[in-house]
Order: structure tokens, then sequence, then C-alpha cells
């Protein structure tokens, strides 16, 4: 278990002072993938790299599996770092030296025989599937086998957990794919804590349990991964769930709002599961009489799981209306009511990003 | 043959042969010892650096000023000003021997400049992967920092070298031999133009020489893969 107990960083600049990192706490379960996102500058970095103190602290306890780290000696410390791996978006790999000793490499400062290390590196090699590459040097590899590489590094010593700062930054759609199935596996196979900072709501969407949301060197949102695309509360975590879900009414359908002379309310519908799919709007129509618009939908996987969300609006009048609202809320999805001139907003931000 | 040799160059071939000695026991001897002394050097100066990762202040400025003054001393003056040290050392002031004190003490700091700017070459993450895995700072320098600033480190020690056979010209002052020497003596003092000519023929040849055999390591080390 990973805790970090108010933590504090303070960086001197030729701008003042600037607070990296404003009293963060955060734990982290054994044999979980737990996601950081933030924008630049946000201090993911920073928080990240305090866990295996490359970044020490001004305040605040790190804690790893109940050894406090600020209080390690430094021969303990390094000891400590060889069971936390890290992974980084720039690889970082010796150029001068080839696949095979680049992963070798931790375990020779730690001492370790060389007929194990052998035997170590080829299993690794195996692993992340570059058996064929032992003998190249990283310059010759592409960046997705370059972060194998890497990853095979970051797990020479048998870590309990791993750091993964922007791992998939550098790299394709396709190949960040393949990178995180490799991290799912390093997760599921070998029963590492992983820990991955990324500016990509997509690479949480796909591997993490659980998030937290950093905004100015504080978490300002926190929680199962989707729970948080479901029910967004900050702002800057609503825009981030909409670089995966944009659930913005597209202007062309304002007018049709605008014109209804009838009773309308509009309704943001959001379901978990299987039931994301269920015929609600069929169902509202034949039990309350109510014709519905379709203004926005989507069914999103995320972390294996089915996300729906679905904003309509709804013609009838206001008493079947709200009874409508209460019997869908009652056994189906989550319903909430949008004030229609929020939804035009909205739309003028959607414009103008 | 050597008849020929004498008759033209005015000068036993003997001689010739020794000066060539000289020259390589003076360039060879000052560049590893000068080597041995800026390793360490450049390594501090990295080190010790304000964003190193033993950042020391004091030990910084210190070496940083050391290295300025000796290499803000012209060659021929830095020999003068070491005459005492150089008796204190070799018993003697003058000679070839004596010579490898002043051309040490010129080439190390030339050198250490060199190696330190080739070390900060090295990216920062490479330090941050080796802090990572635990790595201790002799270690860092050991496994990550000077193995990866190795092609740079070549190219610096050629630069080093070419730089060496022109001081060991100037130690012909103190008596030292050598190809510079014979220059001197016969070239400048007895207007022996073809001596002279020889004498830059076989320079040219073995600047060039070292200057290629640099950039071809320092290649290969590069583009090993
Ligand atoms: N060594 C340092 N010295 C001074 N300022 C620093 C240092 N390291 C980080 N900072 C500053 O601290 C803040 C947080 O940096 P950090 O690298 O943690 O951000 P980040 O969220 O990882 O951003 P990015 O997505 O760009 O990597 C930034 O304003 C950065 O400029
Ligand atoms: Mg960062």
């Amino acid at each position: 278990m990973i805790e970090l107990r108010h933590i504090t960083k303070r960086f001197t600049t030729s701008h003042g002072e600037l607070h990296a990192l404003d009293d963060v706490s955060l734990t982290i379960n054994d044999g979980e993938i737990y996601g950081i996102i933030g924008s630049s500058g946000a201090g993911k970095s920073t928080l990240l790299r305090c866990i295996n103190l490359l970044e020490r602290p001004d305040d605040g306890a790190v804690l790893v599996d109940d050894v406090d780290m600020l209080s390690l000696r430094r021969g303990a410390l390094a000891g400590k770092r060889r069971r936390i791996g890290m992974v980084f978006q720039q690889f970082n790999l010796l150029d001068g030296k080839t696949v095979y000793d680049n992963v070798a490499l931790p375990m020779r400062l730690a001492g370790v025989p060389d007929h194990q290390i052998r035997e170590r590196v080829e299993t690794l090699l195996g692993f992340v599937e570059l058996s064929d590459k032992a003998n190249t040097y990283p310059p010759r590899l592409s960046g997705g086998q370059k972060q194998r590489v890497g990853i095979a590094r970051a797990l020479a010593n048998n870590p309990q957990i791993l750091l993964c700062d922007e791992a998939t930054s550098a790299l394709d759609p396709e190949t960040t794919e393949s990178i995180l199935n490799l991290l799912q596996r390093v997760n599921r196979e070998f029963g590492i804590t992983i820990v991955i900072v990324t500016h990509e709501m997509q690479v949480i969407a796909k591997v993490c349990e659980r998030v937290a949301v950093m905004s100015l060197g504080k978490i300002v949102e926190e929680g199962r991964v989707l729970d948080v695309f479901a029910y967004p509360k900050e702002p800057i975590t609503r825009r981030f769930v909409r670089t995966i879900i944009d659930d913005r009414v597209p202007a062309p359908l304002m007018p049709l709002l605008k014109q209804e002379r009838g009773h309308q309310e509009v309704w943001r519908l959001t379901s978990v599961g299987t039931s994301a799919s269920d015929p609600i709007l069929s169902d509202l129509a034949r039990e309350f009489g109510i014709a519905t618009r379709v203004l926005y939908a989507a069914i999103t996987e995320i972390h294996g799981e089915v996300l729906g969300v679905l904003i309509v609006q709804a013609i009838g009048e206001p008493a079947v209306l709200e009874r409508a609202r209460r019997s869908v809320g009652e056994d189906g999805p989550h319903i909430e009511l949008q004030d229609i001139d929020q939804l035009r907003q909205a739309i003028g931000e959607g414009v103008a990003a | 043959m050597n008849e020929w040799i004498l008759e033209f160059f005015g000068i036993q071939p003997a001689a010739l042969g020794e000066a060539a000695v000289d020259t390589l026991y003076m360039v060879g001897a000052a560049l590893v010892l000068g080597t041995i002394l800026a390793v360490p050097m450049a390594v501090g100066l990295v080190l010790w650096r304000p964003d190193g990762i033993k950042a020391h202040k004091l030990g910084y400025d210190a070496l940083n000023f050391f290295v300025n003054i000796a290499r803000s001393l012209p060659f021929i003056i830095l020999m003068v000003v070491l005459m005492p040290l150089t008796r204190a050392i070799v018993g003697t002031r003058i000679g070839t021997t004596a010579a490898l004190v002043p051309l040490t003490l010129y080439i190390a700091p030339f050198i250490a400049r060199l190696f330190e700017s080739a070390i900060l070459d090295v990216p920062k993450g490479i330090v941050e992967a080796a802090q990572s895995m635990g790595a201790s700072t002799w270690q860092i320098i050991r496994h990550f920092l000077l193995p990866e600033a190795r092609p740079s480190i070549i190219l610096a020690t050629t630069t080093g070298t070419v730089a060496l056979i022109g001081a060991t010209a100037m130690a012909g002052v103190i008596g030292a031999g050598g190809v510079g020497d014979l220059a001197l003596t016969y070239g400048y003092q007895a207007f022996n133009t073809p001596l002279m000519f020889l004498t830059v023929v076989v320079l040219i040849i073995f600047v060039q020489g070292i200057q290629s055999l640099g950039n071809a390591l320092a290649r290969r080390a590069r583009n090993r893969a």
C-alpha cells in the first residue's frame, strides 16, 4: 500500500516560490492500477516522484507498505527503490548498451549473480515479446519497442510497484493500446501495483480502477474511474471526461428546443452496465405517452464496464413528465434535469473550443 | 640512404627517429596523466554544479575557478611558472621528462572542460532512471554517465591530443626533444629549410592521423548498433 499524507512541495523559481504540491493526500491499494490525471504543470510528475523520493517533499509523509520512506538512510532507500520500478515518457534507455544489457543493468547494480541475470533477462524479454532484439541497441528500436524494454528493465528486480510517468504519451494510439495491454498483464500476472500519470483520459478509461484528478498542485477529485466518468463534479474533471464522452448538444439541434411550443424538459440519463442499452425511450412513450427526441447519446466502455449517457428532450404535461422522471429514476438510469439555458452555454463553449 | 638523409636534411637519421620518439613519449605520457586528472575534475564539475546530483557550491566554485585560471595561461607561460614545481617533482627543470609536468597540468583542465560538457550532454532522464533503480552516485558515474558520454569523450580526447602536439613543440624551449625542437634548433636557428618542411609534413600527418582515428572510434561508439 502506498500512502501519501499531506504532501507539500515548493520550488523556488525565477518568478518566486511555486507551490507544486499543496497538501496532497492519497492512498493506493495493493494490486490496483491507479491513475493520476491533470493538465500540464498540475504537479502529477512531482507527486509520482515523491513516491520513490526522486523528489523529497518539504512536508508530509510517504509510506510504502507502512515504511516511512523519508526516514530511510541512503542504503535502505536504494533497497526500497529497487522494489519500485519506474517507466518514463522518454524511455531513458542507455543508447550505448544493448537491449539485453539495459534490462540486466538494474540487477548488476544490485549485485545479482550473472547466471541468474541471464535467466531473468530472457524471461523478461520473452514477456515483453522482444526476445529477438536482445542484441539490438535502443536507437534501432521503435517507440513502442523502446517502451517495452523500459518496462522489462523496470520489472528486473521483481518490484511490487510500477510507477509510469506518461509512459504512453510519446506513442501513437495503436502502440499506446499495446503498451496499456502490457501494463494490464503486468498487473494481473504479477500482481504489481501500478501508478499511471497521464494527461490522456483514454488511458484512465482503459486500465485504471481509481483515478485522482489534479489541478494546480491539489487533488480536486478522486474515486472509482466509472463513477468519475459517470458523475464528474469539478469543471476540470468534466473537461477531461468530455475528451471521451463529448456530451454537448450539437448546435444545429438547439433551434428545435427554442421553437418547441408545448411544455418541455431536457433530461440527462446516465446508466451503468448492460442496462445502458435498454429500450427506455419506447417504454416512456408506451407508459406515459411522452414524446422524446434524442439530443445526444453515447455508449462507452470504461474499464471493462458499459457507461451510457443519453440527453433527451421530453415533451408532455408537467405532471406527467415529473411522474415519468420518478419512475425512470427508481429502477433505471440516473436521471438529471438539465437547464436549457445552460445547454446553450455549453454549446458556446463547444463552438469556441 | 643514411648519407642521403644527412646530406639533404643536414642531420643524422638517428636524430630524426629520436625526435619522433620524444614527441610520441611526451604526447602519450601527458595524455595519460592528463586524462587521469581530467576525469575526476570533470566528474566533480558535473556532480557539484548547482543542479547536479551532489550540488556543492564551494567545491564547484573552487574547481571551476581553478580550471578557468589554468585554461587562461598560454602554455609557454605555464611552463615558466611551473618550473619550481617541475624541479620538485622531476628533479630537474629541463629535458623531455621535465616537460611532462607543465604538459600534464596544461592539458588536464582543458580535457576536463571538454569531458564536463560531454557528460552534461547525457540526457537528465538517464540519471533519473539510474536513481529510480537505487543506483549509488558512484554507480551513476560508472554505469550511466561515463558510458553514455563515451562518443563525445573520445572526440574530446582527440581534440586534447591535437592540442598536446602543439604544446610539445613549444616544450623545446625548456630543452625537451621532439619534432618541435628539431624545427626550432635546425630549421629556425640554422635556416635548414628542408628540415623545416619535413617537420611540418610530419606534424600534419600526426594530427590528421589522430583526428581520423578519433573520429572513426567515436563514430563506431555512436552507431554501434
Ligand atoms: N525541479 C523543478 N524546479 C522548479 N520547478 C519545478 C521543478 N519540477 C517541477 N517544477 C514545477 O512544478 C510544477 C509541477 O510540475 P510537474 O512536472 O509535476 O507537472 P506535471 O503535472 O507533471 O506536468 P506535465 O504534464 O507537463 O508533465 C510545474 O509548474 C513545474 O514547472
Ligand atoms: Mg509530468
